[in-house]
């Protein structure tokens, strides 16, 4: 111990040391960005306030990003879209991939849930996407709740088929036949043996996906159905912006950096986390 | 059956390899997956290489065809198949030689079988790039050719999908393949190990009457030291890279000169020598190169200098050799521990 | 050791539907097992050898109760489990399984030793505070060392892990172990060293053993009784010595002519046993053998032949069975009772 560690004082970080790259620097960009989300309103200009006397001005001393074209600060209006955005990827990912992880498990070893589950199944993804998440929206009414239902709708159905598939590889595993010939019950080998092996795929979906629903309540949000001007998310402001794309690029170009910036985040963690969640297993 | 090698009027080689060495590289450290191997296969000779997982004798047989893993590399030495150097052959090299003088029979013969072509649409594939375009001439040849590897009913199963055979039938398919051009040298990668034990006893006899037939030769990589018994002339040993005895089949496995292959042929329960216990090797093979003899950490009768000085293979009588300083003086001893059992 | 069967099979079969579903005919019937009737003593060991599509691992699976038989009994100790939807705790803990692949068999995301631990816990083998010292202990028992606890599976052998799968169907304390290939994907040396494991296993702490196997050398040499297959039935059951000349079925005689043994010169012009194993879900009539058979008759096709004593100890199912000389028989016996079971 005394040697090594006197060698080594870097020891109690060691673990973080070990990690790889790519997951450090996303949690870290990540972290940021939620820092900004949640104390960056307070130092900021207030968003919604009109300056019919500054409108489209460049980015400037006064205002860093320029003003849009109600004269709003631009930077002001992403950084108060940041907790919006940020809010919708996490709270899209997460019910999502509770449930179709929970679904997809259930499909993968129960028979009769599988054949319920697998037709709704092919009913969700016989839609596009989009044109699904439209529709639904449509119907129920423009609006951020009304957005989280049709996220829920459709999210689960992504997992719950890779899932499934996963589970029916473990479970050919003859591990999962040890386990049942020990006499463990069978939620204990669902959730000590099958689980841990197929969760790594799905986990690393939500990180895809995390940057997905962003990009998708922006599109809502550009088309109008998601969250309501003059509320500031990223991708109304680009909607906003398209239209003063020659007078003022800058109203569109750096709410899209700031979902790039998110985006590529995302990406780092789950390039990292994939690392890291897969030993050598061969 | 009678040997059709005499060792008095030596063949001419088919394949000589010599001083060959074969590294895995782009790991930590460079992997060895051949060291110094050099061993002559005849014409119309079954040579069979042993070794256990990691011994490197796939890794050998793959070297030879130009069909090494990405990261496996020869880092020296010479194979020469029928006279011509195959290592630093190009691809247009190696086409020719897999067209000209070798073929090659996979472990799993859905590998070699494309699963959506009929067998007889895969064995016309083979002949039209031999240069055969009759139609009828090329169907008479596939009947042909698989009533010669034992394939029943051969005009009706040409219209079959690999998947639809038995993996005996396929197996047999896939000799078909590799013979229909008539190959000097066929390099056989554990072409049994997958099969029920009497469906590889019908494989094993048909490779050895196509030998026979044809004059053809084979080298048969396998882990199995009965199945080197059943149809090899002979046979090279491998531990951990290294070629530890060479010889005649016989000799090696009922006087052998190195103290591995005594111990592998101890270490084999056999039918009807019921003991209370298995003989066995203690330890594992090497993963790092060692100085002295790579089996001297587990030799029952390793000395000092075994484990500093590196035996060579150098001749233990009549067609044999091993790579061991003791080799004459442990000869009855050996001797003794396989006739034990 | 205990006397009287331990595991008593009786007419257990067992069919499963293969092939796509269509709507014009019913899915093919696969008869996996075809009336097996079965007796293993406590204390002895059984060996089950047959090739591809015997219906060994089936039997296997429905023995350790992986698999449900659709007729015939399974009694345990005397008290039946075929019924049982979910088997008694005590039988189903008596009755434990090692796997052939000593890879797929541990839990990837499991470090070995709490895979050994696992069982202990759960089943309150030992005390909560004794579990990871018997977790040791187990280790210890087959020739692991401890310190390999915190490793996961794929940091060990193909050896040491098949090691880690002994102890871990050890740790429930069973009477009886199938072993189903469990040494057959192994080096030879290393299949050595499991199978001495098992003979030691089963002298120190008195378990029964079901050897389930292709490999006839590894079951003549572990075994104090074999039962052969065929597409689904046992044609042959006896000493060891049937795997030698005492075979009265000619199946059972081409099986062990056909296994390769590295002595030299033993090469016959013919295979031991030509033609392909015919469909399972498709066998011949009367005796499933006879397409292959060198000593077929008219009766071959019309009639199964039961599995009939032939001799003391002995059961064949033959019309027209091999001719063994006494003599032969009596020094495959003699050669059955000088060597292994020290327990006699």
């Amino acid at each position: 111990m005394s040697a090594a560690s006197i060698e080594r004082p870097v020891a109690p970080s060691a673990w973080i040391a070990r990690l790889p790259v790519p997951l450090v620097a996303g949690t870290v960009m990540i972290l940021l960005a939620v820092i900004v989300a949640t104390f960056g309103p307070m130092l900021a200009p207030d968003p919604l306030e009109l300056n019919l006397g500054a409108t489209l001005q460049a980015p400037g001393a006064g205002h860093w990003l320029g003003t849009d074209n109600f004269g709003r600060d631009v930077l002001a209006r992403i950084i108060a879209a940041t907790s919006v955005d940020l809010q919708f990827g996490f709270f899209s990912v997460l019910p999502t991939f509770v449930m179709g992880t929970a679904l997809g498990v259930l499909a993968g070893t129960n028979r009769w849930m599988d054949a319920v589950l697998m037709r709704v199944l092919d009913l969700v993804v016989a839609f596009p996407f989009y044109v699904l998440i439209i529709a639904i929206v449509a119907t129920l009414g423009p609006g951020v709740f009304n957005m989280y239902i049709a996220v829920m709708l459709v999210g689960w159905a992504s997992y719950a088929r890779l899932v499934r598939s996963e589970v029916l590889v473990v479970a050919k595993h003859q591990y999962i036949e040890a386990a049942r010939a020990l006499g463990f019950s069978s939620s204990r080998v669902l959730w000590r043996h099958v689980l841990p092996n197929v969760i790594v795929q799905p986990v690393l979906l939500a990180t895809t996906n995390f940057i997905a629903w962003i990009l998708v309540g922006s599109a809502l949000g550009f088309l109008g159905l998601g969250v309501q001007p003059p509320a500031p998310e990223w991708g109304v402001m680009i909607g906003e912006g398209r239209v003063y794309l020659y007078q003022a690029p800058w109203m569109a170009i750096f709410p899209g950096f700031a979902i790039f910036y998110v985006s590529f985040a995302a990406i780092l963690v789950g390039d990292g986390l994939s690392e890291v969640l897969r030993p050598d297993v061969s | 059956m009678g040997k059709a090698v005499q060792n008095d009027t030596l063949a001419p080689p088919i394949l000589q390899v010599d001083g060959l060495n074969i590294e895995y590289q782009g790991g930590p450290h460079a992997a060895v997956a051949a060291r110094d191997v050099s061993f002559t296969i005849r014409r119309g000779e079954i040579f069979g290489l042993v070794g256990e997982t990691g011994s490197g004798k796939s890794t050998i047989l793959r070297s030879i065809i130009g069909l090494l893993h990405q990261k496996a590399k020869v880092v020296s030495g010479a194979i020469r198949v029928a006279g011509h150097e195959v290592t630093g052959l190009d691809q247009a090299g190696l086409s020719d030689l897999r067209r000209e003088h070798v073929a090659m029979i996979f472990q799993d013969p859905l590998r070699a079988l494309n699963p959506v072509m009929t067998i007889g649409a895969q064995l016309a594939e083979v002949m039209h790039a031999a240069g055969l375009r009759d139609r009828d001439a090329v169907q008479r040849l596939i009947v042909g050719a698989l009533e010669r590897v034992g394939v029943a009913d051969a005009a009706l199963r040409m219209r079959a999908y690999p998947h639809e055979l038995s993996g005996g039938l396929r197996q047999r398919v896939a000799i078909a393949a590799a013979m229909i051009r008539s190959p000097e040298l066929i390099l056989a990668d554990e072409p049994t190990t997958a099969l029920d034990v009497t469906i590889q006893d019908q494989i094993l006899t048909l490779l050895y009457d196509l030998c026979r037939d044809t004059g053809m030769s084979v080298l048969l990589v396998t882990h199995d030291l009965g199945v080197v018994a059943e149809i090899c002339d002979r046979v090279g040993v491998l531990y951990a890279g290294r070629l530890v005895e060479t010889g005649d089949v016989a000799r090696v496995l009922t006087a052998p000169s190195h103290p591995y292959t005594a111990a592998l042929l101890a270490s084999m329960p056999r039918i009807g020598e019921r003991q209370s216990r298995l003989r066995v090797i203690p330890g594992r093979p090497p993963e790092l190169s060692v100085p002295g003899c790579p089996f001297a950490p587990r030799c029952a009768y390793a000395l000092a200098e075994c484990g500093t000085i590196r035996p060579v293979l150098e001749p233990a009588g009549a067609d044999q050799a091993s790579a061991c300083w003791r080799r004459d003086q442990l000869r009855t001893c050996l001797a003794e521990e396989v006739s034990v059992g | 050791m205990g006397s009287g069967p331990i595991l008593q099979l009786s007419g257990v079969s067992k069919s499963f539907r293969v092939g796509p579903r269509t709507i014009g005919r019913p899915r093919a019937q696969l008869r996996a097992l075809d009336h097996i009737d079965l007796r293993v003593e406590a204390g002895k060991t059984l060996g089950i050898v047959g090739e591809s599509g015997c219906g060994k691992s089936t039997l296997a699976r429905i023995i350790v109760g992986l698999t449900r038989p659709d007729a015939g009994t399974v009694a345990y100790e005397g008290a039946d489990l075929s019924r049982a939807r979910r088997r008694p705790l005590a039988a189903a803990l008596g009755l434990q399984m090692v796997f052939q692949d000593p890879y797929s068999a541990l839990n990837p995301r499991m470090r070995i030793g709490d895979a050994i631990l696992e069982p202990l816990l759960v089943h309150q083998i030992v005390p909560r505070a004794e579990a990871p010292g018997e977790r040791d202990r187990l280790l210890d028992v087959v020739g692991l060392s401890p310190s390999l606890a915190s490793r996961y599976p794929h940091e060990l052998s193909g050896g040491q892990r098949q090691r880690v799968n002994i102890a871990r169907a050890l740790s429930v304390r069973p009477r009886l172990i199938v072993a189903d290939e469990a040494a057959s994907s192994l080096d030879v040396s290393v299949q050595g060293q499991i199978l001495n494991l098992f003979s030691d296993l089963r002298d120190q702490l008195g378990l029964t053993l079901i050897f389930v196997s292709h490999d006839l050398n590894v079951v003549d040499h572990l075994c104090d009784r074999v039962a052969v297959m065929y597409l689904g039935r046992i044609i042959e059951e006896g000493r060891p010595s049937i795997l030698r000349e005492g075979a009265l079925h000619h199946y059972t005689h081409g099986l062990a002519s056909a296994i390769p043994q590295p002595i030299p010169g033993r090469r016959r012009a013919q295979p031991a046993i030509s033609g392909e194993l015919p469909s399972p879900t498709n066998p011949p009539s009367g005796c499933h053998f006879r397409t292959r058979c060198p000593a077929r008759q008219p009766l071959c096709a019309e009639a199964s032949p039961p599995l009939n004593p032939a001799a003391p100890d002995h059961r064949v199912a033959c019309h027209f069975p091999r001719v063994s000389t006494p003599e032969a028989v009596g020094r495959n016996h003699a050669a059955d009772d000088l060597t292994v079971s020290p327990s006699s």
